[in-house]
């Protein structure tokens, strides 16, 4: 350790905020290597602001280092004037606590929190000296795992990966990591070790598995080898009260996006938007008592001194007792000068009271989510919201002082025609107006609504991972019809985000084993960090997948039949295809579905036989 | 208003910076400090107004990696609290890298301070070969460089700003103690003369750490 310092002392100011690549702040790890069994490099691909921000590691992080045998330490991606020093410094990939290269780890975790952060999984383990593909690495260690939403349909990663954590890792990691300490004990080989962690619920192991192909380039079937399961299960926890969370995070020096106390107040959602995969597999809902949260918020707040404290879900206007939560959390926070940062709330949820303290927050803008700019739309992708509701909330952003809304909408959802891609612009035409029409709005100043479209991305355990996703060429007509329609107003602003990246986020999220090849040959040519524009090139994609045989179309812009073997159909997250199946059909009749309050739609999440689900029976 | 608004003793605490920490900026410094006098609970002052924050101000900037035993960090208490006592409170919420090391009443202003001393410790060369360099360096009559002002750059000679720059050998590494004019308004980063010698001598050694080691007036007393 002592001597990478030394190295690192002798360049580390000529990188841009070095801070990020030394550790040593407050809260973070130190063990002695002799003490403990277990050495864990938790790396999450991107860079140290992104995935410091991450909540998901915190935990797992702290988790990890409760056990007095495991030392968990972080690894980010450095960044491009960084990994160019350590090339040039010969210097390996390291965990921010111990400077040791993490090639010496006992497990190199990684969280697949996107589908274009792949390629920096293989930057990071080529970076630390390890082999990129599974099969080249023979010993027990390093044991290569990753987790995350991605691992819902990991395929495009199986060559690289040893094993993927399904679902919920506060109990299998810690399995997981038992199991691994007596194999090494025992000097078991890696792959004895495989097949003992595929018997635990949620673990993975893609080279347990094989895969046949059709003439069409669909999977004819997958076939489960030595004694591991046919279909693998997430793991899910038993209560998520009692479930750990951290009474310290690490506090970093530098700033990164979420720099604040962070509070998980429930997983999963009710809504059941049909575009969203986040909302089908974090089912069912399962909420935290309020108490436990607030005592966990005020500790958490004692030992980081953050200034802010958030609280963080999928649409944390449904925990049901908010109103509880957040009259004890005002309390504290403001006597103790701590902002209560908010997500974005319906705001017919709150008392008036409430809505008095909670003015105290100070403003940011405001954003909002239609997703769709008709009513139809909407009701095809189930977001159950209305124009009238859309326009309430505004007036009353606006009659609170507000003068810029931003608005988020998708394009290419299933059925969408023009009249749905001009609604966008005549909905924002109407906040416009709305403005305009309040007579206490702020004289002399303008509104500005930005209007923000993405381009839809059909993603697995979806009702909409059968659907094609729209055409580039499509897409860029759309934006061009957007452009014509608000060409009219300065008050709109209309941006995009790129169509390439959306391309290819499509066919890496529904993609198969045959993937692998292609991340691997875009690796080599340079792609990296794809997720930042400016490190995106997407005619890298298109070579490496030419010169593999194979069409991006296939996996992004093909409609996939009811009855076709899906890459992840050996994967069980609870979710039925026929429910899948059914709210196609649905979304097709232009129908909406309750949410899970109101009517269980039978998803398939009620095995669990927890949260909402029991909640109701 | 916050509770005890009203603003009872100045207080500097002197603190070092060193290992890792010497990789924080100033700015994320600040941030820092401001989160572990929440940790601590110690009654800082808040500035008063629609958005109170904690008022804590430092004399004089280190620059990025250069390490520290004399950082100052000025801010008020609302509530008596012994100095000892703060001092404790304060390290127990601190990296271990940054430690308080005194903690006392203001007894001169940023405006007093005239010289900084620093540590220069020379890496990766002969010191046989290195001293003698050094010394023809610091004999020249001029050293021109480009300095950076606040009005843009502007050619100054080194030699003005240095006090002492004497080098020697240490158990077989060329340290050199330097002090060198700083201040408000006009003073010297030693990454200027680094360079300049650098320039000369092209890889003579392969970096230098710096360790600022005090902060005087300019009758040579510390600054406290």
């Amino acid at each position: 350790m002592l001597q990478l310092k030394e190295t690192l002392d002798s360049f580390l100011t000529s990188v841009e905020k070095p801070a990020r690549y030394i550790g040593g702040e407050l809260g973070c790890v130190v063990k002695n290597p002799k003490d403990v069994k277990l050495r864990f490099a938790f790396c999450f691909p991107d860079t140290y602001e992104v995935g410091m921000s991450h909540l998901g590691m915190k935990i797992l992080y702290s988790l990890l280092n409760s056990r007095e045998e495991i030392w968990c330490e972080r690894v980010f991606t450095p960044w491009l004037d960084m990994q160019q020093k350590m090339r040039e410094y010969h210097i390996p990939l390291y965990g921010l606590e111990s400077l040791d290269p993490i090639a010496g780890f006992d497990i190199i975790g990684f969280s697949l929190q996107y589908e274009l952060s792949y390629t920096n999984v293989l930057n990071m383990l080529d970076l630390a000296g390890v082999p990129l593909k599974a099969c080249d690495r023979h010993d027990l260690s390093p044991l290569v795992v990753a987790g995350g939403p991605c691992t819902c349909n990991p395929e495009p990663m199986a060559d690289f990966i040893d094993l993927f954590m399904l679902g919920e890792g506060e109990e299998h990691i810690l399995l997981l990591s038992d199991l691994y300490i007596k194999a090494k004990e025992q000097k078991l080989s890696k792959r004895e070790f495989l097949k003992q962690a595929a018997q635990i619920e949620g673990v993975y192991a893609p080279s347990l598995y094989t895969v046949d192909y059709n003439h069409d380039g669909t999977i004819a079937k997958v076939t489960a080898h030595d004694g591991a399961p046919n279909r693998i299960r997430k793991a899910i926890i038993k209560d998520l009260d009692k479930v750990f969370y951290p009474k310290q995070f690490v506090v970093p020096f530098v700033d990164i996006v979420f720099d604040r106390a962070q509070l998980e107040v429930m997983r999963g959602c009710l809504r059941g938007c049909r575009f969203c995969q986040a909302g089908f597999i974090y089912r069912p809902l399962r909420e935290k008592d309020a108490n436990t949260l607030n005592n966990d918020a005020h500790s958490l707040c004692e030992s980081t001194g953050y200034e802010e404290v958030s609280l963080s879900s999928l649409s944390t206007s449904d925990y049901s007792q908010l109103n509880d939560l957040l009259g004890a959390m005002i309390d504290w926070t403001s006597s103790e000068k701590i902002n209560l940062a908010l997500p974005s709330l319906r705001i017919d949820n709150f008392s008036e009271e409430l809505m008095e303290k909670i003015k105290r927050v100070r403003k940011s803008g405001l954003t909002f989510a239609p997703e769709a700019g008709t009513q139809r739309l909407r009701d095809v992708i189930n977001k159950n919201i209305t124009e009238d509701e859309i326009l309430n909330t505004c007036k009353t952003a606006f009659e609170g002082g507000y003068t810029a809304v931003k608005l988020y909408f998708m394009l290419g959802l299933p059925t969408e025609t023009m009249e749905d891609v001009l609604g966008i612009i005549e909905l924002a035409q109407k906040v416009v107006d709305l403005y305009y029409s309040l007579p206490t709005r702020q004289k002399g100043k303008g509104v500005t609504v930005s209007v923000s479209v993405a381009t839809f991305v059909p993603k697995p355990f979806t009702p909409f991972e059968f659907e094609p996703q729209d055409t580039r060429e499509s897409v860029i007509h759309k934006h061009s019809a957007l452009l014509e329609a608000v060409r009219k107003d300065r008050k709109i602003t209309v941006s995009w985000s790129g169509v390439d990246a959306s391309l290819l986020e499509a066919v890496l999220a529904r993609g198969d084993r045959r993937l692998g090849e292609v991340i691997e040959e875009a690796y080599h040519n340079g792609s990296f960090f794809d997720s930042w524009t400016e490190c995106f090139h997407y005619s890298t994609w298109e070579n490496a997948m030419k010169s593999k045989g194979l069409d991006p179309a296939f996996y992004a812009n093909r409609a996939r039949t009811y009855d076709e073997v899906m890459p992840w159909d050996h994967l069980d997250y609870y979710i039925t295809k026929s429910f899948l199946v059914r709210e196609n059909q649905t979304a097709h009749k232009n129908e909406t579905t309750p949410h899970c309050r109101i009517r269980c739609a039978g998803c398939g999440a009620s095995d669990a036989e927890r949260g909402v689900c029991v909640e109701q029976r | 208003m916050p509770k005890g608004g009203c603003a009872l003793n100045n207080v500097r605490i002197r603190f070092s910076k060193l290992g890792r920490a010497a990789y924080i900026s100033h700015l994320d410094m600040m941030r820092c400090m401001q989160r572990a006098l929440k940790r601590s609970k110690i009654p800082v002052w808040y500035t008063q107004g629609f958005n109170p924050h904690m008022y804590v101000t430092f004399a004089m900037p280190l620059s990025l990696g250069f390490e520290s035993v004399y950082e100052t960090m000025d801010f008020k208490l609302t509530e008596e609290l012994a100095m000892p006592s703060l001092i404790k409170r304060l390290n127990e919420a601190l990296p271990p890298e940054i430690r308080v090391l005194q903690a006392a009443e203001p007894q001169k202003k940023f405006e007093d301070i005239a010289f900084s001393e620093y540590q220069l410790t020379v890496h990766g060369t002969q010191p046989d070969n290195f001293l003698p360099l050094w010394e023809a360096f610091i004999a020249q009559p001029e050293i021109m460089s480009q300095k950076k002002t606040k009005k843009g750059f502007k050619e100054v000679n080194l030699k003005d700003y240095i006090g002492e720059a004497s080098a020697s050998k240490q158990e077989g590494n060329v340290v050199i103690a330097l002090r060198l004019t700083a201040g408000v308004n006009e003073g010297l980063n030693p990454s200027l003369l680094i360079k300049a010698f650098q320039q000369q001598n092209p890889s003579s050694f392969s970096h230098i750490t710096v360790l600022r080691t005090i902060l005087l007036d300019k009758e040579l007393h510390p600054f406290e």
